[in-house]
């Protein structure tokens, strides 16, 4: 089943130089090659999740959840990780040390509250260094 | 020596009321873990571990919960009195370096965690969880 991850990379580096780009990778198997990106010092490496298609990333399903792995791959500084939801405003936020991950999972945002609440998509993972340009690495993981 | 304390109230077959105290000389040294295995029933809440008291959970370092059951269940991670509620598929990790930073909605005032409880989906009889801390 093939799932779509769009990332997005916008950012200035330190000589000036306006970057862009976007990069569609498709996952057919289980688990994807891991993807790294550069990022600029206090701009984002935005990871948009499409679950356009239609068996996507994000779409719940019991047992069949794909994820995603993110690496700081930065030797010295702290990445900030901020996971958005498909609802607009829900978000978490997260800092991984140099070489620390986190795992993800594509429903992992909750609209409510108690010990059995609302689930939502996740649909955008941003990456953000502060004082340093650095290096993260994503590794999609598609169980469908 | 310095130490941090991790307690469980969990109520679930083989766990009630034990408390566990870990030695660390210092902070995030990666050498000592706790680990432990809770049944998780329909829509009842249990405890995988809370951190005594401040500032002791900075030396928690990574935590890692399995759900080794045949049906999902729900992690809510309690970071300075803010909920993130997170959802754990069957047969699926979730992971996380406790780095310092954590909230469900402010990244400018993020907090650690002080504790994470582990639930049953609605209607399921029981699944399984595996909780590690390392310190």
């Amino acid at each position: 089943m093939a799932v779509n991850i769009t990332s997005n990379y916008n950012g200035t580096t330190d000589d000036g130089t306006v970057v862009s780009d976007s990069v569609i990778t498709t996952i057919t198997g289980d688990v994807n090659q891991p993807m790294r990106y550069q990022c600029t010092v206090g701009t984002s490496a935005e990871m948009v999740l499409d679950y356009s298609t239609t068996k996507g990333f994000a779409q719940a399903e019991q047992g069949v959840t794909s994820y995603v792995r993110i690496v700081n791959r930065d030797d010295s500084n702290n990445c900030k990780i901020i996971v958005r939801g498909s609802g607009g405003t829900k978000t978490y936020t997260l800092i991984l040390a140099p070489n620390e991950w986190h795992t993800i999972h594509g429903f992992d945002m909750s609209t409510g509250s108690g010990a059995v609440p609302t689930w939502e998509n996740i649909t955008q993972i941003d990456a953000q260094f502060d004082n340093a340009p650095g290096t993260i690495e994503i590794t999609a993981i598609n169980l469908a | 020596m310095p130490q941090v304390t991790i307690s469980n109230t969990c109520a679930s077959t083989g766990t009630s009321g034990a408390a566990f105290g870990l030695a660390t000389t210092k902070a995030k040294k990666f050498k000592d873990y706790y680990t432990r295995e809770l049944i998780l029933g329909s829509d009842t809440s249990r405890e995988a571990f809370k951190i005594s008291e401040n500032p002791v959970y900075a030396k928690i370092a990574y935590i890692h919960i399995e759900n080794s059951g045949a049906e999902d269940a729900h992690i809510t991670v309690d970071s300075g009195g803010n909920l993130s509620h997170h959802r754990l598929p069957a047969g699926q990790v979730w992971e996380h370096w406790n780095t310092g930073f954590w909230n469900n909605g402010s990244g400018a005032n993020p907090d650690t965690i002080d504790g994470i409880n582990v639930v049953g989906k609605t209607g399921i009889t029981e699944t399984t969880v595996k909780v590690t801390v390392f310190i």
